[in-house]
Order: C-alpha cells, then sequence, then structure tokens
C-alpha cells in the first residue's frame, strides 16, 4: 500500500516553525473577512453557559450557606467542540483531554463530600446535607441554562433528570450536512435548517440521520415536534444511521445525544429527508 | 497587550482581540497557505483560506491552550490549505513523500495508527536541525529551496537531512514489522 509521509504527519503534533513571511496578504482585509464570516454564520454550535460543579454554582451556594468557595481554573475541554480544521492528531488530543478534564468527587462513610479540581487539588468541603443542597442547586441551575439555551424548541419538555448537561445547535447546510464535532457524556446537539426553526415536514416524510464516529459510542437520537420533545432512541455504533418515520405534519428538529462514558469526535454529519 | 491576555479575551468573544491575532498572525498563516496550495491557489483563495483559519480560531478559542496558539493556527492553516487543495482537486505533490508499505505476515493489517506511531517516534529522536526541517518539509509543504535559504544551509545539505530522516522513519517501520519502499502515486 502506497502511504504519502505528509498523509502521516496528519497525526503528529503541530510544531510552530520561524518561517519567513513570504506572502504580502494584508491584514486589514484578512481581518475584515474574517468579521464577516462571523456576522454572517449561521446559529451554529452555540454553546449554552456550561456550570461546573465548581465556579458559579459553588459560589451561589457559599452565598446561602456562608461558605467560601475557591476559585478553579476554567477546563480546556468544555463538553464540545467544533473540529473543523482540526488534523487527526488534535482531535484524539482533545478527546484525551476529554476523558482527564472532569473535576472529581469523593465521598466519606458520613456522607462528608469533597470537591477536587482538574489538577487535583480539593477546592470544597461539604456536609452530607449541604452536598445534597449543592448538588440539587447545581442541577436545577444546569437545567435552567440548557432550557434557557435555545429557543428553538422547548427544552423542558424533556423530563426533568434527564435533560442533557449542555446543547449546542448545528445547523445543516443545504445539502443537509452539519459540521465536524466532538462531544461527551451527556451533552446534545440540536440539528435544524440553516436559516429557519426546524425542518418543515408532512406525514409520510422519512428522515435520516448519518453520521461516522471515531469509534463505537452510544447515541440517542431524539426528536421533536412543533417544540416538543417526543421521545428518543439509543443505538451503538461507529458508523451511525438512524431513520426517522414522520407521522404528523410539523416543524421538526432532531437531537443527538451522547451516552458513551469516553468523548468522541464526529464527522460526515447529515440529514436526508425523503 | 500580551497573547495570554489576548486568548483570555479572545475566550470572550472579544472582537478586538481577535483582530489583534489576525495582525499578529496573517503572514505565518497565510504563508502556510500559500506554501500548500502553491501556484494553484488565487490571491482570492489565499485570502479566503487564511480568513476560514482564524474563523475557526475565533470559533474554538476555549480549545486553544495558552502560549500554543502559533502551533494552533499553524496546524489549522494546514488542514485548510490541504481541505482545499483536495477539494479543487489539486495534487500536492512533494518529492519522496510516497512509501510504499507491506506488512509482514497474512495475520497482520495495515494500520494508520501504527503508522503514526513509528512516524512519532522516529521525530522525538531526531535532533535539531533534522527535525525541523523535516517538519518544514512534510508539515508545511516548504520548498527545499527555502529551507534551505531561511535555516542558512545549503540545498544539498537539506536533501541529505531529508533523506537521514526518510531513513530512520524506515527503519523504524522495518522495525515494527513493516516492508518500504520508495515510491511514487
Amino acid at each position: 500500500m502506497k502511504m504519502r509521509i505528509s498523509d502521516l504527519m496528519d497525526h503528529v503534533e503541530a510544531v510552530p516553525v520561524e518561517m519567513q513571511e513570504r506572502e504580502q496578504v494584508s491584514a486589514d482585509t484578512i481581518e475584515g473577512m474574517t468579521m464577516k464570516k462571523i456576522k454572517n454564520a449561521p446559529r451554529r454550535g452555540r454553546m449554552t453557559r456550561r456550570v461546573t460543579k465548581i465556579g458559579l454554582v459553588a459560589a451561589v451556594l457559599a452565598g446561602l450557606l456562608c461558605l467560601t468557595a475557591a476559585g478553579v481554573a476554567v477546563a480546556q475541554w468544555t463538553g464540545f467542540a467544533l473540529t473543523d480544521g482540526m488534523s487527526d492528531w488534535e482531535k484524539s488530543a482533545l478527546l484525551e483531554q476529554a476523558g482527564a478534564a472532569v473535576a472529581g468527587m469523593s465521598e466519606d462513610a458520613d456522607g462528608t463530600t469533597h470537591y477536587y479540581d482538574e489538577d487535583g487539588n480539593e477546592v470544597m468541603t461539604l456536609t452530607k446535607e449541604e452536598a445534597i443542597a449543592y448538588e440539587r442547586a447545581r442541577l436545577e441551575e444546569q437545567e435552567q441554562a440548557v432550557i434557557d439555551s435555545t429557543t428553538l424548541v422547548d427544552m423542558s419538555t424533556i423530563p426533568s433528570g434527564t435533560l442533557p448537561h449542555s446543547l449546542n445547535e448545528l445547523a445543516t447546510d443545504e445539502n443537509g450536512q452539519f459540521p465536524a464535532f466532538a462531544m461527551d457524556n451527556g451533552s446534545m446537539v440540536l440539528l435544524y435548517p440553516e436559516g429557519e426553526e426546524g425542518y418543515t415536514l408532512s406525514a409520510g416524510d422519512t428522515v435520516t440521520v448519518t453520521l461516522e464516529a471515531n469509534d463505537t459510542c452510544s447515541l440517542a437520537f431524539g426528536v421533536f415536534q412543533d417544540g416538543v420533545f417526543t421521545g428518543a432512541e439509543t443505538v451503538s455504533a461507529q458508523q451511525h444511521s438512524y431513520t426517522f418515520s414522520i407521522q404528523e405534519d410539523g416543524v421538526y428538529c432532531f437531537s443527538i445525544e451522547h451516552f458513551s462514558s469516553d468523548a468522541n469526535s464526529f464527522e460526515n454529519g447529515r440529514v436526508t429527508i425523503s | 497587550m500580551e497573547e495570554r491576555e489576548a486568548l483570555k479575551r479572545l475566550r470572550r468573544g472579544d472582537e478586538t482581540a481577535l483582530a489583534w491575532f489576525i495582525q499578529r498572525y496573517t503572514g505565518y498563516v497565510s504563508t502556510i497557505v500559500a506554501n500548500i496550495g502553491g501556484a494553484s491557489i488565487s490571491r482570492a483563495d489565499l485570502e479566503e483560506v487564511t480568513a476560514d483559519v482564524f474563523y475557526i480560531l475565533w470559533v474554538n478559542a476555549r480549545q486553544v491552550v495558552p502560549d500554543k496558539v502559533k502551533a494552533y493556527l499553524g496546524g489549522v492553516a494546514r488542514n485548510k490549505a490541504r481541505e482545499f487543495a483536495r477539494k479543487r482537486g489539486i495534487d500536492l505533490p512533494l518529492e519522496e513523500d510516497v512509501l510504499q508499505i507491506t506488512v509482514d505476515g497474512p495475520e497482520r493489517k495495515l494500520e494508520t495508527k501504527e503508522l503514526a506511531a513509528c512516524l512519532r517516534r522516529t521525530i522525538s529522536a531526531m535532533q535539531s536541525p533534522e527535525r525541523e526541517i523535516f517538519f518544514r518539509y512534510y508539515y508545511y509543504y516548504q520548498p527545499v529551496a527555502v529551507i534551505a535559504e531561511e535555516l542558512g544551509l545549503n540545498v544539498s545539505t537539506v536533501k541529505t537531512k531529508l533523506r537521514r530522516g526518510r531513513k530512520k522513519l524506515k527503519e523504524q517501520l522495518t522495525k515494527g514489522g513493516y516492508t518500504v519502499e520508495d515510491a511514487n502515486f
């Protein structure tokens, strides 16, 4: 088999070199073009306000319980990333970081709970009762953040306690394609057509969502009809293809929620309607 | 503004921080894109791909590691330029880039991950300036003559060091149970 060394270099970490800048491209021109791309970008990959165990909620609870919450460093991995422009090595590095980035907690026999930042430093200790209240407040704030993050659908129609911990909207283009991305356990993406609020479909239509993962993983494919969540089904595969049969006329959005423990990257995503 | 501060602001959605990065790195990014696109890339396309790179920096600011922005931009520029070339059906010919690899033993398959691991081992064992020359040529597609000029070396020295790097790669692949020959597409 023939292979290019330059192709194998996709799997190597980029090393910057001090090269002479030979191209006379105007930085002002690039600035104008980039700002235009930002202004014209469809609502894609819009991040929810991610609520971490430590940080904002800790500060809120600290105010309630008169505790002192320690500040923690912002993790590099935030649960979701668009991976356009990343090499295979960079995607692998991001997913490895995802595995190591989750802040930890441990519980003593009496229910005392210890919270740790990404470096393993203990940043907060709560009694059993405080921990229960903290976790409840954290969950409520997180769920509210997810509900507030989109106007495409009503996320509160997903049963409480089963909402994803983050939501990102991904627009499909005129070919039904959506961008490559990575996400971790409990994250969800919401698919909708660019420039619209959902897919206008009729009874009898079929919708197939396809995407390729870097590895076998479990995804729940769900559907929102006229903004209301109607259900999801979980499938385990690497080459995913899920077909929805539309029973009623309406405006639809489709969701993909990640259920495997390790983060995964996804590409070649497409929504096909027939 | 220091780069760390600029990255913090960029993560908060500050467009002036993005402008700062654009002013600082447009030359670097566009040079990489132009190396890869070669004569086939027009000025308009060069500007478009360069702007795409900074757009990706804007979208993925939170994933960029402080003090590694230049490496990040270099990697994205390379990937976007290669993607551009692929979409336009432009061949990216580098001399002595192709290896004919066969696997010893019928039960074993050619695994890209294993090959890549051999390459990473080879590169990490290289000394300077061999490693930098290897990167400039095979990662950033810099012409040999330009590498020689920028590093203050003879063209023949650069070619020798590239040849040595390829030989070391072949040795690593052979150790890994592969049979390797030079080839052309």
